[in-house]
């Protein structure tokens, strides 16, 4: 086929899309936001017939498709790095301290959490370390995956 | 017998880039053009069905499937369009063949990439929102985090993807199909910008355009049709538990299964020993190692020296992306998959040119749907003298 020979005679229109969502977070993320907010706690669903609890809680079992009634509180102890990545620059900025992500996991649930870990240097971090979540203070709380901190290295 | 369903017709847009000569219906008609010229078919007398894999968001146009006919010769005919990657696409031609819906199938992907702005964005708005998107700051963390995680599993090192690069920025030199052949050292990879650590910059497939349109034929029709049928022997297709908090960061399950799927469709033990290469994805450099480990290809903590060493070079023991990969002709978003296709049938034809792999017979290839998804899927494909 021809195609244009001279990059002047190139056209393009510009367009894009303007809308917004409201994400409903559901039965059993509305269990675990108001724990969250109300007592700092990490909430999980349990499945008695596979023995297995959830974080973030979820309404069904994975393995057996049961519907899920029971939550339970995530002890702050068990929690690990199952993996974690650094980042010394944000928006092109150099940082003055690398920013830490986590996957948080813990021993006794079938998931866990994607979050921040602070008060720890990434020379210092390694797969499998130990943590805890740090909740924020109780009044700056509102229901969301934002009312932790993040992660912190267990003392 | 010779098999149920084979490729028939090859065509594609050769990977640039930027394209800013043709519009992406245009780069279709192209790629379509070249297919059915490919194997001698009229779409409009010939052709019984189409399947397109494309992304809305990636598109920029929502319900994208009514832009698709009429540049594949497909209007007022059996046409679905499938938001996932091209080799979802062959797996659904080759069961509307195999059910004896349809004898001749086309199948295109394509990517536009270099006219998607907010491509980051696109990758992050994927994520779920309530507990994922106020945390990861840019879709590239979830390959830090996976790429940390797979090398201290495995004991491969960064050194070696930097490996990977070097090979499949090389073998696409000799590609005119690719966009993105290079002389790349693994020391400037090692040395390039760290993004999400381990991440560095050059572990990153940069993206291109292209379009790519297979022809898929039944059993008969495919030997009347073309003298050098490739055959589709095995496909297999799978989605993991995608949520970030659940998936098991340290391995690619859905491509294990895919592949052992694929293998033992195709009756396949020992895949290193019964393929004569692979092309399967590498949108990062360690992804083609995780995956490679995956698909069986080799043993857990073994992909990273067989790359170090040279065994998936052009000249190795296993070729792996003897094409350059997405690494070397340019991250294609959903065409990904059909690109690694036709490259193998052009492979398997002997039209390989610079990169032929001699008596090349058998191959692997696999696909993965990009950031931050846990979807794969797989083909083993055969020529037959």
């Amino acid at each position: 086929m021809d195609r244009v020979d001279r990059p002047q005679d190139i056209k393009y229109w510009y367009g894009g899309i303007d809308t917004a969502y409201r994400y409903t977070v559901g039965i059993a993320g509305e269990r675990f936001f108001r724990e969250l907010r109300d007592t700092g706690k990490i909430l999980a669903s349990r499945c008695h017939r596979c023995n297995e609890a959830y974080v973030p809680p979820r309404l069904y079992c994975v393995k057996c498709f049961s519907e899920l009634k029971d939550y339970e509180e995530v002890p702050d102890d068990g929690w690990y790095i199952h993996t974690y990545s650094t980042a010394r620059n944000q928006e092109g900025q150099r940082l003055q301290e690398p920013l830490i992500w986590v996957v948080a996991k813990h021993r006794h649930v079938v998931g866990g959490l994607v979050h921040r870990l602070t008060r720890a240097s990434p020379v210092d971090v390694t797969i499998g370390m130990r943590i805890r979540p740090l909740p924020k203070e109780k009044e700056r709380r509102i229901g969301s995956i934002l009312d932790l901190e993040g992660f912190v290295p267990s003392q | 017998m010779t098999g149920r369903v084979a490729i028939v017709g090859v065509g594609a847009t050769p990977c640039r880039t930027i394209t800013p000569d043709v519009s992406y219906k245009e780069m279709m008609f192209e790629a379509a053009q070249r297919a059915y010229s490919d194997c001698g078919l009229d779409p409009r007398k010939d052709v019984d069905s189409f399947v397109t894999c494309a992304e809305d968001f990636w598109e920029g146009t929502s319900i994208f499937d009514e832009y698709v006919p009429d540049q594949l010769g497909a209007v007022l005919k059996p046409t679905c369009t499938i938001a996932s990657d091209g080799i979802y696409g062959v797996a659904t031609a080759y069961m509307q063949i195999a059910a004896g819906a349809f004898e001749v199938v086309a199948v295109e992907a394509h990517s536009k990439a270099s006219e998607v702005l907010d491509k980051a964005q696109i990758q992050a708005f994927a994520l779920d929102p309530i507990y994922n998107r106020p945390i990861v700051p840019h879709p590239y963390l979830l390959a830090g985090l996976e790429m940390r995680a797979f090398l201290k599993a495995t004991k491969n090192t960064a050194e070696q993807c930097s490996a990977v690069v070097e090979k499949n920025r090389g073998n696409a030199l000799h590609n005119p199909w690719a966009a993105r052949g290079s002389h790349v050292t693994r020391e400037s990879v090692d040395s390039s910008e760290p993004l999400f650590e381990p991440l560095r910059q050059l572990d990153v497939a940069q993206h291109a355009d292209s379009s790519v349109v297979l022809v898929l034929a039944s059993g008969d029709r495919a030997r009347r049709i073309s003298d050098r049928p490739i055959w589709i022997r095995g496909v297999g297709w799978y989605t993991d538990d995608g949520s970030l908090e659940t998936r098991d960061w340290r391995k690619a399950t859905y491509a294990a299964m895919a592949a052992e799927r694929a293998f033992e469709m195709a009756g396949i033990n020992d895949p290193a020993a019964s393929l004569d290469f692979a092309e399967i994805d590498d949108a990062f450099s360690y992804k083609e190692l995780q995956h490679m480990e995956a698909a069986g290809l080799c043993a857990q903590g073994e992909s990273g020296r067989l790359a170090e060493e040279g065994a998936t070079t052009l000249g190795g023991e296993l070729p792996v992306n003897p094409s350059g990969g997405s690494i070397g002709m340019g991250n294609l978003l959903e065409a990904n998959g059909l690109m690694r296709i036709a490259q193998s049938a052009i492979q398997l034809r002997g039209e390989a040119g610079a990169n032929q792999i001699t008596s090349a017979q058998r191959c692997f290839a696999l696909s993965w749907r990009g950031l931050p998804t846990t979807s794969g899927a797989a083909v083993v494909l055969e020529r037959v003298e």
